[in-house]
């Protein structure tokens, strides 16, 4: 079946014109499911069902999103839902879809969301360069509070649901969820400790659950369709669909929502094969934090736990895929430039780290390698991994430790010229930066 | 000093939270509109004082995030995406065009003011890359006939074809622009229908505030 023609959960409506409008969503069944939630479902109706639905968090992380929610404490009052927007992962750009062209699927499944667990005001939290995103959101704000989906005492339903738009202001690290919690309190966007997790102290130390967009985007089929439905999609323990970001070396990139569990093949297949008809060198499965991994694996069902087990993790399931032609080196070095970049600056291991990364990689690219600077990096990398605050660091030094496991030999032939790099950089350049 | 307009948005925007501090960021893109595209150290420390805040916290966390400047840029701010994404699909060529169509290195400003060229890190859209943001816009699978085309377009005072927004806004982020700015009118808009309430569950519904 041609992928137009396959079914979809958050992309069925995508592609309608005008589906920003909220009268245009409504016609195409839009709000029904709200409406049967508060008609017929009581909040731990509706906690159930998206427990038994099996959905996982489309973040990265995969965690069960029923039980999430499930860990606030039921009789704090408030309780805070944050929508993170901040979709910032090298090669992953699916949210930017939904809110660019069809918000109203998230502000539904937000307020469904927020009546599950008890939530009163609810934030959305959209990263800074999304000003296309960030006002359709507002508009489509504006008009669901119009039509009496937002605000005090909903469609007569007694129940009250405010949600206010935040921005964040370029920094990767705010899709981190306490990170983000911290910059939508008005501080630095660090991460903090956890415990405590945000589901006992969260936003305003409030019990708060952080869920993504595309997870709240698929709260409306669950609540409308049932949880059975949603289960026919995807495999048992990852149920339901997820949109894939496809970009590098394919003829059609882009984004495809299909069932979670379809064979990398196929999606690489589905965004028009590898471009001038060359062969798949590597691919990251699920964004640049995820270990990269090498043609053999291209059989590997996409969902949470094949790709596990193949050694790299679903992450946002966004592919970049690289031909046969790609060096490695340069894509590990640019990438590295980027963690380096968002690094947030609050632990030595990811902000010193990954500026000695850079230094390394950048001479490997210059073909001016030293003999042993393969396990150097390694060394480098994982001391890093593991041991920096947040899970920045661990995604740092995926590439590094990824690329030089499955293709070594790219850096090993860049050390050509041992005498003219000094392994210690002089001091008078370290403190120059 | 802050105009009143943007002293008026400022506090429309507090009151969507429960502390002023949350309000920091989009504040902030209020003062940046107000001073022409970046922050002065007066307009950061006027916003210390709308919001109560230590002038130390605001410099703190403007200076954390990359999306806030402490020196005039140039009126159209090009920010071409170099991460690795964009990197395979032609982003060293589109930066190249953009070097050579302007005349300038990565973070250099014209000397009329007009264009400011940065490489900035993954904005989300790689699927159509090499793409790049100007101001508000994004603008995607950038060739040299392309480059040329919107950096003409912007020369002449014009929108490029292809723009995501209209009007010029010159980079000011919609959170600092009020509703009638946007020319957000729901007035057409009349509430739903209510629900009727189908009792299945002895739950109550969540105590609401």
């Amino acid at each position: 079946m041609a992928y137009e023609d396959q079914p979809k959960i958050i992309h069925k409506l995508l592609n309608v014109p005008n589906i920003n409008h909220i009268e245009v969503y409504e016609e195409h069944g839009g709000y029904s499911a709200l409406r049967k939630a508060l008609e017929s479902f009581s909040p731990d109706d509706v906690l159930n069902e998206v427990k038994t639905s099996g959905l996982r968090g489309r973040g990265g992380a995969g965690f069960p999103t029923g039980l999430k929610w499930s860990f606030m404490p039921k009789p704090l009052f408030p309780k805070y839902l944050v929508c993170n927007a901040d979709e910032s992962e090298p090669g992953t750009f699916s949210n930017r879809d939904i809110l660019n062209m069809h918000p109203h699927i998230l502000i539904e499944g937000f307020i469904i969301s927020c009546y599950a667990i008890g939530c009163t005001h609810g934030y959305i939290y959209i990263r800074g360069e999304f000003f296309k995103g960030f006002e359709t959101m507002r508009r489509a704000l504006a008009e669901a509070k119009a039509r009496g989906y937002l605000g005090k005492n909903i469609l007569g339903s007694g129940f009250d649901c405010e949600i206010t738009l935040h921005t964040g202001a370029g920094a990767y690290i705010c899709g981190e969820e306490t990170a983000l919690l911290s910059s939508l309190e008005g501080d630095r966007g660090q991460p903090r400790l956890k415990p405590p997790f945000p589901a006992v102290a969260g936003l305003y130390a409030k019990p708060t659950s952080v869920n993504n967009v595309e997870t709240l985007s698929n709260v409306p089929f669950i609540i409308g369709e049932g949880a059975a439905e949603f289960r026919k999609f995807g495999t048992d323990k990852s149920p339901g669909m997820k949109i894939m970001s496809v970009s590098g070396h394919v003829n059609k990139p882009g984004n495809y929502e299909m069932p979670l569990g379809t064979p990398i093949r196929e999606i690489i297949e589905t965004a028009g094969g590898v471009r001038g008809g060359k062969a798949v060198k590597g691919f990251f499965p699920g964004g640049s934090s995820t270990p990269m991994l090498t043609p053999d694996f291209l059989d590997t069902p996409m969902d949470f736990e094949s790709i596990t087990a193949a050694g790299s993790l679903l992450g946002t399931a966004a592919l970049i895929v690289f031909d046969e032609d790609t060096d490695i080196v340069q894509v590990t070095k640019r990438l590295l430039q980027f963690y380096k970049h968002e690094s947030c600056g609050k632990c030595t291991p990811c902000r010193e780290g990954n500026d000695w990364l850079v230094r390394v990689l950048d001479r490997l690219d210059r073909s001016k390698g030293k003999d042993g600077d393969a396990d150097l990096l390694v060394d480098m990398a994982s001391q890093i991994a593991g041991r920096s605050f947040c899970p920045l660091g661990d995604a740092a030094a995926t590439p590094v430790l990824s690329g030089i496991k499955r293709f070594r030999p790219d850096f090993e032939s860049r050390i050509t010229n041992p005498d003219e790099a000094p392994l210690f950089i002089p001091t008078e350049q370290f403190f120059g930066h | 000093m802050l105009s009143n307009a943007a002293i008026d948005r400022i506090q429309q925007l507090v009151k969507e939270y429960p502390n002023t501090k949350s309000a920091l960021v989009p504040a902030l893109y209020v003062a940046q509109r107000d001073n022409g595209g970046h922050l002065s150290r007066d307009s950061m420390v006027e916003v210390a004082e709308e919001l109560s805040l230590p002038e130390s916290h605001v410099f703190g966390v403007a200076t954390f995030y990359s999306m806030f400047y402490f020196e005039p840029v140039g009126k159209h701010l090009v920010q071409v995406c170099g991460t690795s994404p964009c990197r395979l699909r032609g982003a060293a060529n589109a930066i190249d065009c953009f070097k050579g169509k302007l005349g300038l290195e990565i973070g250099q400003t014209s000397e009329d003011g007009l264009f400011t060229l940065q490489e900035v890190e993954c904005l989300a859209a790689c699927h159509l890359a090499p793409m790049a943001q100007i101001n508000e816009d994004y603008f995607f699978h950038l060739t040299e006939a392309r480059v040329d085309e919107i950096i003409e377009a912007l020369r002449r005072g014009e929108k490029p074809q292809g723009a995501e927004f209209e009007t010029m806004r010159f980079n000011a982020h919609p959170i600092a622009l009020s509703d009638e700015e946007l020319g957000i009118d729901v007035s057409h808009l009349t509430p739903a229908e209510p629900v009727v309430k189908k009792e299945k569950s002895a739950e109550a519904a969540p105590a609401t505030a």
